[in-house]
Protein backbone atom coordinates (compact mmCIF):
# COMPACT_ATOMS: atom_id res chain seq x y z
CA UNK A 1 0.00 0.00 0.00
CA UNK A 2 1.38 3.43 -0.99
CA UNK A 3 0.94 5.46 2.16
CA UNK A 4 -0.11 9.08 1.87
CA UNK A 5 -0.19 9.48 5.64
CA UNK A 6 1.43 7.19 8.17
CA UNK A 7 1.54 7.46 11.93
CA UNK A 8 3.42 5.00 14.09
CA UNK A 9 3.22 4.91 17.88
CA UNK A 10 2.52 8.66 18.14
CA UNK A 11 2.30 9.98 21.68
CA UNK A 12 1.35 13.42 22.88
CA UNK A 13 0.97 14.79 26.38
CA UNK A 14 -0.78 18.11 27.04
CA UNK A 15 -0.24 19.27 30.60
CA UNK A 16 -0.48 16.16 32.76
CA UNK A 17 -2.83 14.34 30.41
CA UNK A 18 -1.65 11.87 27.79
CA UNK A 19 -3.89 12.84 24.87
CA UNK A 20 -2.47 10.34 22.36
CA UNK A 21 -1.31 7.00 23.77
CA UNK A 22 0.71 5.58 20.92
CA UNK A 23 -1.63 5.75 17.93
CA UNK A 24 -0.75 4.12 14.62
CA UNK A 25 -2.57 4.09 11.30
CA UNK A 26 -1.89 4.41 7.62
CA UNK A 27 -3.90 6.20 4.94
CA UNK A 28 -3.33 4.98 1.39
CA UNK A 29 -3.14 7.30 -1.61
CA UNK A 30 -6.66 7.94 -2.96
CA UNK A 31 -8.36 6.89 0.28
CA UNK A 32 -11.16 8.81 1.94
CA UNK A 33 -10.22 8.02 5.49
CA UNK A 34 -12.74 8.61 8.26
CA UNK A 35 -11.28 9.54 11.61
CA UNK A 36 -13.96 9.14 14.27
CA UNK A 37 -14.23 9.50 17.98
CA UNK A 38 -16.14 11.23 20.76
CA UNK A 39 -15.26 14.74 21.95
CA UNK A 40 -11.89 14.85 23.66
CA UNK A 41 -10.79 11.54 22.11
CA UNK A 42 -7.71 13.08 20.45
CA UNK A 43 -8.91 13.68 16.87
CA UNK A 44 -8.09 17.37 16.69
CA UNK A 45 -4.74 16.81 18.43
CA UNK A 46 -3.83 14.24 15.76
CA UNK A 47 -4.83 16.66 13.01
CA UNK A 48 -2.86 19.49 14.58
CA UNK A 49 0.20 17.25 14.78
CA UNK A 50 -0.26 16.24 11.12
CA UNK A 51 -0.40 19.90 10.11
CA UNK A 52 2.69 20.76 12.13
CA UNK A 53 0.76 22.96 14.57
CA UNK A 54 1.75 20.72 17.49
CA UNK A 55 4.81 18.56 18.04
CA UNK A 56 4.37 14.91 19.01
CA UNK A 57 6.33 13.77 22.06
CA UNK A 58 7.38 10.58 20.31
CA UNK A 59 6.56 8.41 17.31
CA UNK A 60 7.04 8.51 13.57
CA UNK A 61 4.88 10.59 11.25
CA UNK A 62 5.15 10.95 7.50
CA UNK A 63 3.08 12.48 4.73
CA UNK A 64 3.82 11.23 1.23
CA UNK A 65 6.88 9.57 2.74
CA UNK A 66 8.32 12.84 4.04
CA UNK A 67 8.88 14.08 7.57
CA UNK A 68 5.97 16.36 8.48
CA UNK A 69 8.24 18.91 10.14
CA UNK A 70 9.78 19.93 6.81
CA UNK A 71 8.08 23.07 5.52
CA UNK A 72 8.19 21.72 1.94
CA UNK A 73 5.67 19.05 2.86
CA UNK A 74 3.13 21.73 3.74
CA UNK A 75 2.95 22.61 0.04
CA UNK A 76 1.49 19.13 -0.48
CA UNK A 77 -1.19 19.38 2.21
CA UNK A 78 -4.49 21.23 2.07
CA UNK A 79 -6.62 21.71 5.15
CA UNK A 80 -10.00 22.87 6.36
CA UNK A 81 -10.17 23.32 10.10
CA UNK A 82 -12.85 24.28 12.56
CA UNK A 83 -13.08 27.32 12.93
CA UNK A 84 -12.46 27.88 9.22
CA UNK A 85 -10.04 30.83 9.53
CA UNK A 86 -11.54 32.75 6.61
CA UNK A 87 -11.41 36.56 6.71
CA UNK A 88 -14.95 37.89 7.15
CA UNK A 89 -14.10 41.35 5.80
CA UNK A 90 -12.66 40.01 2.59
CA UNK A 91 -14.50 38.58 -0.42
CA UNK A 92 -14.28 34.92 -1.44
CA UNK A 93 -11.96 35.91 -4.28
CA UNK A 94 -9.69 37.89 -1.97
CA UNK A 95 -9.55 35.05 0.57
CA UNK A 96 -8.57 32.53 -2.11
CA UNK A 97 -6.17 35.01 -3.73
CA UNK A 98 -4.36 35.52 -0.43
CA UNK A 99 -3.78 31.79 0.04
CA UNK A 100 -2.95 31.30 -3.64
CA UNK A 101 -0.14 33.84 -3.26
CA UNK A 102 1.09 32.18 -0.07
CA UNK A 103 1.33 28.88 -1.95
CA UNK A 104 2.93 30.61 -4.98
CA UNK A 105 0.17 29.51 -7.38
CA UNK A 106 1.14 30.64 -10.88
CA UNK A 107 -2.12 31.71 -12.55
CA UNK A 108 -4.03 33.03 -9.53
CA UNK A 109 -7.04 34.51 -11.37
CA UNK A 110 -7.77 31.41 -13.40
CA UNK A 111 -7.27 29.08 -10.43
CA UNK A 112 -9.67 31.10 -8.27
CA UNK A 113 -12.31 31.08 -11.00
CA UNK A 114 -11.97 27.29 -11.36
CA UNK A 115 -12.25 26.70 -7.63
CA UNK A 116 -15.24 28.99 -7.14
CA UNK A 117 -16.98 27.20 -9.98
CA UNK A 118 -16.14 23.80 -8.45
CA UNK A 119 -17.68 24.75 -5.11
CA UNK A 120 -20.57 26.60 -6.78
CA UNK A 121 -19.75 30.04 -5.40
CA UNK A 122 -18.97 31.91 -8.64
CA UNK A 123 -22.04 34.13 -8.27
CA UNK A 124 -21.02 35.18 -4.74
CA UNK A 125 -17.32 35.68 -5.52
CA UNK A 126 -17.45 39.43 -4.87
CA UNK A 127 -19.41 39.18 -1.61
CA UNK A 128 -17.75 39.47 1.76
CA UNK A 129 -17.35 36.11 3.51
CA UNK A 130 -19.03 37.57 6.60
CA UNK A 131 -22.32 37.50 4.67
CA UNK A 132 -22.01 33.78 3.81
CA UNK A 133 -24.05 30.96 5.35
CA UNK A 134 -22.25 28.18 7.24
CA UNK A 135 -22.55 25.84 4.26
CA UNK A 136 -21.09 28.42 1.88
CA UNK A 137 -18.22 29.06 4.29
CA UNK A 138 -17.45 25.34 4.46
CA UNK A 139 -17.44 25.11 0.68
CA UNK A 140 -15.13 28.10 0.48
CA UNK A 141 -12.87 26.53 3.10
CA UNK A 142 -12.72 23.43 0.91
CA UNK A 143 -11.84 25.60 -2.08
CA UNK A 144 -9.07 27.22 -0.05
CA UNK A 145 -7.78 23.77 0.91
CA UNK A 146 -7.52 22.91 -2.79
CA UNK A 147 -6.06 26.20 -3.98
CA UNK A 148 -2.55 24.77 -4.52
CA UNK A 149 -3.78 21.36 -5.71
CA UNK A 150 -2.40 19.42 -2.74
CA UNK A 151 -2.08 15.66 -2.79
CA UNK A 152 -3.41 15.25 0.75
CA UNK A 153 -6.43 16.98 2.27
CA UNK A 154 -6.93 17.10 6.02
CA UNK A 155 -10.50 18.09 6.87
CA UNK A 156 -11.69 18.64 10.41
CA UNK A 157 -15.48 18.37 10.62
CA UNK A 158 -16.18 19.93 7.20
CA UNK A 159 -19.95 19.48 7.53
CA UNK A 160 -20.36 20.54 11.16
CA UNK A 161 -23.30 22.93 11.49
CA UNK A 162 -24.18 22.65 7.80
CA UNK A 163 -27.78 21.99 6.72
CA UNK A 164 -28.59 18.67 4.94
CA UNK A 165 -28.40 20.11 1.41
CA UNK A 166 -25.09 21.78 2.24
CA UNK A 167 -23.80 18.48 3.65
CA UNK A 168 -24.65 16.71 0.39
CA UNK A 169 -22.78 19.36 -1.60
CA UNK A 170 -19.68 19.20 0.63
CA UNK A 171 -19.77 15.39 0.52
CA UNK A 172 -19.98 15.43 -3.27
CA UNK A 173 -16.97 17.73 -3.50
CA UNK A 174 -14.96 15.35 -1.28
CA UNK A 175 -15.97 12.34 -3.39
CA UNK A 176 -15.03 14.14 -6.61
CA UNK A 177 -11.65 15.02 -5.16
CA UNK A 178 -10.86 11.45 -4.20
CA UNK A 179 -12.29 9.68 -7.21
CA UNK A 180 -11.63 12.07 -10.07
CA UNK A 181 -8.43 13.71 -8.92
CA UNK A 182 -7.00 10.83 -6.85
CA UNK A 183 -6.50 13.03 -3.79
CA UNK A 184 -6.17 11.51 -0.35
CA UNK A 185 -8.69 12.81 2.17
CA UNK A 186 -8.43 12.46 5.94
CA UNK A 187 -11.84 13.37 7.27
CA UNK A 188 -12.45 13.89 10.95
CA UNK A 189 -16.16 13.84 11.71
CA UNK A 190 -18.88 13.17 14.24
CA UNK A 191 -21.33 12.44 11.46
CA UNK A 192 -21.30 8.63 11.34
CA UNK A 193 -23.77 8.44 8.47
CA UNK A 194 -21.56 10.69 6.37
CA UNK A 195 -18.43 8.66 7.15
CA UNK A 196 -20.26 5.42 6.33
CA UNK A 197 -21.36 6.85 2.99
CA UNK A 198 -18.08 8.20 1.71
CA UNK A 199 -15.11 6.73 3.61
CA UNK A 200 -13.52 3.52 2.40
CA UNK A 201 -11.34 3.19 5.52
CA UNK A 202 -11.89 4.33 9.07
CA UNK A 203 -10.19 4.59 12.44
CA UNK A 204 -12.09 4.98 15.69
CA UNK A 205 -10.20 6.74 18.44
CA UNK A 206 -11.23 6.95 22.07
CA UNK A 207 -9.27 8.39 24.99
CA UNK A 208 -6.14 8.62 22.87
CA UNK A 209 -6.19 5.02 21.61
CA UNK A 210 -7.25 3.58 18.27
CA UNK A 211 -10.05 1.12 19.04
CA UNK A 212 -11.05 0.11 15.56
CA UNK A 213 -9.19 0.49 12.29
CA UNK A 214 -9.61 -0.93 8.81
CA UNK A 215 -11.77 -0.97 5.69
CA UNK A 216 -15.28 0.27 6.42
CA UNK A 217 -17.04 -2.58 4.58
CA UNK A 218 -15.02 -5.40 6.10
CA UNK A 219 -15.39 -3.90 9.58
CA UNK A 220 -19.13 -3.67 9.11
CA UNK A 221 -19.29 -7.27 7.89
CA UNK A 222 -17.12 -8.40 10.78
CA UNK A 223 -19.24 -6.62 13.35
CA UNK A 224 -22.51 -7.90 11.90
CA UNK A 225 -21.33 -11.53 12.50
CA UNK A 226 -23.87 -12.84 10.01
CA UNK A 227 -27.04 -11.21 11.30
CA UNK A 228 -30.04 -12.21 9.14
CA UNK A 229 -33.23 -10.18 8.95
CA UNK A 230 -36.44 -11.84 7.75
CA UNK A 231 -39.50 -9.73 6.94
CA UNK A 232 -42.79 -11.59 7.26
CA UNK A 233 -46.22 -10.74 5.81
CA UNK A 234 -47.93 -11.04 9.19
CA UNK A 235 -46.97 -11.42 12.81
CA UNK A 236 -45.40 -14.83 13.53
CA UNK A 237 -47.53 -17.02 15.84
CA UNK A 238 -46.20 -17.55 19.36
CA UNK A 239 -45.98 -21.33 18.92
CA UNK A 240 -43.55 -20.92 16.02
CA UNK A 241 -41.59 -18.37 17.97
CA UNK A 242 -41.29 -20.76 20.90
CA UNK A 243 -40.13 -23.50 18.55
CA UNK A 244 -37.60 -21.12 16.99
CA UNK A 245 -36.24 -20.20 20.43
CA UNK A 246 -35.59 -23.86 21.15
CA UNK A 247 -33.34 -24.12 18.06
CA UNK A 248 -30.00 -22.47 18.87
CA UNK A 249 -28.57 -23.27 15.41
CA UNK A 250 -31.02 -20.77 13.86
CA UNK A 251 -30.24 -18.26 16.62
CA UNK A 252 -33.41 -16.15 16.85
CA UNK A 253 -32.28 -12.95 18.48
CA UNK A 254 -35.19 -10.54 18.21
CA UNK A 255 -38.82 -10.52 17.21
CA UNK A 256 -40.10 -7.09 16.10
CA UNK A 257 -43.72 -7.56 14.93
CA UNK A 258 -43.22 -8.52 11.28
CA UNK A 259 -39.47 -8.77 11.48
CA UNK A 260 -37.33 -11.61 12.82
CA UNK A 261 -33.65 -11.08 13.50
CA UNK A 262 -31.37 -14.14 13.60
CA UNK A 263 -27.74 -14.69 14.48
CA UNK A 264 -27.39 -18.18 12.99
CA UNK A 265 -24.63 -20.55 13.96
CA UNK A 266 -21.79 -21.23 11.52
CA UNK A 267 -22.82 -23.37 8.60
CA UNK A 268 -26.43 -22.15 8.61
CA UNK A 269 -27.47 -20.18 5.53
CA UNK A 270 -30.27 -17.66 5.00
CA UNK A 271 -31.99 -20.27 2.80
CA UNK A 272 -32.07 -22.73 5.76
CA UNK A 273 -33.98 -20.23 7.88
CA UNK A 274 -36.34 -19.41 5.00
CA UNK A 275 -37.14 -23.08 4.30
CA UNK A 276 -37.68 -23.76 8.03
CA UNK A 277 -40.19 -20.89 8.19
CA UNK A 278 -41.98 -21.71 4.88
CA UNK A 279 -42.40 -25.30 6.05
CA UNK A 280 -44.46 -23.82 8.89
CA UNK A 281 -46.48 -21.68 6.48
CA UNK A 282 -44.92 -18.39 7.49
CA UNK A 283 -45.23 -16.01 4.51
CA UNK A 284 -41.92 -14.30 3.88
CA UNK A 285 -41.72 -10.90 2.17
CA UNK A 286 -37.99 -10.36 2.33
CA UNK A 287 -34.72 -11.68 3.68
CA UNK A 288 -31.25 -10.16 3.90
CA UNK A 289 -27.95 -10.44 5.67
CA UNK A 290 -27.60 -7.29 7.71
CA UNK A 291 -24.31 -5.41 7.96
CA UNK A 292 -23.62 -3.45 11.12
CA UNK A 293 -23.99 0.29 10.70
CA UNK A 294 -21.18 2.55 11.75
CA UNK A 295 -23.43 3.81 14.51
CA UNK A 296 -23.76 0.26 15.89
CA UNK A 297 -20.01 -0.25 15.66
CA UNK A 298 -19.42 3.06 17.39
CA UNK A 299 -21.84 2.33 20.24
CA UNK A 300 -20.38 -1.18 20.61
CA UNK A 301 -16.92 0.33 20.94
CA UNK A 302 -18.08 2.87 23.54
CA UNK A 303 -19.86 0.11 25.52
CA UNK A 304 -16.69 -1.98 25.47
CA UNK A 305 -14.67 0.97 26.79
CA UNK A 306 -17.23 1.60 29.56
CA UNK A 307 -17.06 -2.06 30.62
CA UNK A 308 -13.25 -1.84 30.84
CA UNK B 1 10.33 39.73 2.72
CA UNK B 2 7.72 38.93 0.07
CA UNK B 3 5.73 36.90 2.60
CA UNK B 4 5.91 39.64 5.23
CA UNK B 5 4.75 42.19 2.66
CA UNK B 6 1.86 39.96 1.64
CA UNK B 7 0.72 39.40 5.25
CA UNK B 8 1.10 43.13 6.06
CA UNK B 9 -0.85 44.34 3.03
CA UNK B 10 -3.69 41.85 3.50
CA UNK B 11 -3.89 42.57 7.24
CA UNK B 12 -3.92 46.37 6.69
CA UNK B 13 -6.72 45.96 4.16
CA UNK B 14 -8.61 43.72 6.56
CA UNK B 15 -8.07 46.11 9.49
CA UNK B 16 -9.17 49.06 7.37
CA UNK B 17 -12.38 47.26 6.51
CA UNK B 18 -13.04 46.43 10.13
CA UNK B 19 -12.45 50.13 10.91
CA UNK B 20 -9.67 49.39 13.43
CA UNK B 21 -7.16 51.74 11.80
CA UNK B 22 -9.81 54.42 11.37
CA UNK B 23 -10.55 54.18 15.10
CA UNK B 24 -6.84 54.60 15.92
CA UNK B 25 -6.52 57.60 13.57
CA UNK B 26 -9.62 59.26 14.99
CA UNK B 27 -8.36 58.70 18.55
CA UNK B 28 -4.93 60.25 17.83
CA UNK B 29 -6.39 63.19 15.90
CA UNK B 30 -8.94 63.83 18.66
CA UNK B 31 -6.24 63.82 21.34
CA UNK B 32 -4.14 66.30 19.31
CA UNK B 33 -7.17 68.54 18.71
CA UNK B 34 -8.20 68.53 22.38
CA UNK B 35 -4.62 69.35 23.41
CA UNK B 36 -4.49 72.28 20.99
CA UNK B 37 -7.86 73.61 22.16
CA UNK B 38 -6.63 73.37 25.74
CA UNK B 39 -3.46 75.26 24.81
CA UNK B 40 -5.43 78.12 23.21
CA UNK B 41 -7.88 78.20 26.13
CA UNK B 42 -4.95 78.59 28.50
CA UNK B 43 -3.64 81.44 26.35
CA UNK B 44 -7.05 83.05 26.34
CA UNK B 45 -7.58 82.90 30.10
CA UNK B 46 -3.99 83.86 30.98
CA UNK B 47 -4.64 87.67 30.85
CA UNK B 48 -7.77 87.29 32.95
CA UNK B 49 -5.80 85.39 35.53
CA UNK B 50 -3.20 88.16 35.38
CA UNK B 51 -0.46 85.74 34.58
CA UNK B 52 2.27 86.45 32.12
CA UNK B 53 1.40 85.52 28.50
CA UNK B 54 3.77 82.72 27.55
CA UNK B 55 6.42 83.57 24.99
CA UNK B 56 6.85 81.72 21.68
CA UNK B 57 9.44 79.33 23.15
CA UNK B 58 7.16 78.28 26.02
CA UNK B 59 4.26 77.76 23.59
CA UNK B 60 6.43 75.60 21.35
CA UNK B 61 7.46 73.55 24.38
CA UNK B 62 3.81 73.13 25.35
CA UNK B 63 2.84 72.13 21.81
CA UNK B 64 5.69 69.61 21.63
CA UNK B 65 4.76 68.02 24.91
CA UNK B 66 1.05 67.76 23.96
CA UNK B 67 1.80 66.33 20.51
CA UNK B 68 4.34 63.84 21.86
CA UNK B 69 1.82 62.96 24.55
CA UNK B 70 -0.86 62.40 21.91
CA UNK B 71 1.51 60.19 19.92
CA UNK B 72 2.33 58.17 23.05
CA UNK B 73 -1.35 57.70 23.83
CA UNK B 74 -1.84 56.74 20.16
CA UNK B 75 0.93 54.17 20.57
CA UNK B 76 -0.83 52.81 23.65
CA UNK B 77 -4.08 52.53 21.69
CA UNK B 78 -2.13 50.85 18.87
CA UNK B 79 -0.75 48.23 21.25
CA UNK B 80 -4.21 47.59 22.60
CA UNK B 81 -5.59 47.26 19.08
CA UNK B 82 -2.72 44.91 18.16
CA UNK B 83 -3.57 42.65 21.12
CA UNK B 84 -7.27 42.71 20.22
CA UNK B 85 -6.55 41.95 16.55
CA UNK B 86 -4.36 39.01 17.50
CA UNK B 87 -6.97 37.65 19.92
CA UNK B 88 -9.75 38.04 17.36
CA UNK B 89 -7.75 36.36 14.61
CA UNK B 90 -6.73 33.55 16.96
CA UNK B 91 -10.31 32.85 18.05
CA UNK B 92 -11.53 32.88 14.43
CA UNK B 93 -8.79 30.46 13.39
CA UNK B 94 -7.04 32.92 11.01
CA UNK B 95 -3.69 32.56 12.78
CA UNK B 96 -3.95 28.75 13.00
CA UNK B 97 -4.73 28.56 9.29
CA UNK B 98 -1.70 30.69 8.46
CA UNK B 99 0.56 28.63 10.73
CA UNK B 100 -0.45 25.48 8.83
CA UNK B 101 0.83 26.97 5.55
CA UNK B 102 4.50 26.91 4.48
CA UNK B 103 4.94 30.45 5.87
CA UNK B 104 7.44 30.89 8.71
CA UNK B 105 5.87 31.81 12.05
CA UNK B 106 8.28 34.76 12.38
CA UNK B 107 7.10 36.16 9.02
CA UNK B 108 3.46 35.88 10.09
CA UNK B 109 4.07 37.73 13.38
CA UNK B 110 6.19 40.41 11.71
CA UNK B 111 3.58 40.98 9.00
CA UNK B 112 0.74 41.15 11.51
CA UNK B 113 2.66 43.56 13.76
CA UNK B 114 3.58 45.84 10.88
CA UNK B 115 -0.06 45.92 9.77
CA UNK B 116 -1.05 47.53 13.06
CA UNK B 117 2.01 49.66 13.84
CA UNK B 118 2.86 50.92 10.35
CA UNK B 119 -0.20 53.22 9.97
CA UNK B 120 0.46 54.61 13.46
CA UNK B 121 4.11 55.25 12.62
CA UNK B 122 3.18 57.01 9.38
CA UNK B 123 0.65 59.20 11.22
CA UNK B 124 3.14 59.97 14.01
CA UNK B 125 5.77 60.97 11.45
CA UNK B 126 3.22 63.22 9.68
CA UNK B 127 2.18 64.92 12.94
CA UNK B 128 5.80 65.56 13.96
CA UNK B 129 6.67 66.98 10.55
CA UNK B 130 3.59 69.21 10.69
CA UNK B 131 4.66 70.47 14.10
CA UNK B 132 8.15 71.24 12.73
CA UNK B 133 6.59 73.23 9.88
CA UNK B 134 4.37 75.12 12.34
CA UNK B 135 7.38 75.98 14.48
CA UNK B 136 9.29 77.26 11.46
Amino acid sequence: MNAAISLEDVRKTLGNREVLKGISFTVAIGDIFGYLGPNGAGKTTTIRILLGLLQANSGNLAIMGQDINRSAIRMRIGFALDPDGLYDNMTAEENLGFYARIYRVSDVGQRIAELLKAVDLSDRAQDKVGTYSKGMRQRLALARAMVHEPEVLVLDEPTAGVDPSGQIEVRQIMLNLAHQKNKTVLLSSHNLDEVQRICNRIALIDRGEIKLYGETDSLRRGMSSGTVVIETASEVPQTILDELKSLPKLGLRENQEKRLIFSPQEGMEVSDIISWLTERRVKIEGAARKEATLEEMYSAMLKEVEQI
Amino acid sequence: MKDIGLITSVSIRNNLRSNIIVAVLIAVVLICAISLVLAFCLLAIAPAMKTEIPDRHTLEMFLSVTIYGACLIGLGINMNVFAQTMMREKSRGNITALLATPLKASHIWTGKSLAVFLPGLVLGEYILRSQDRLSD
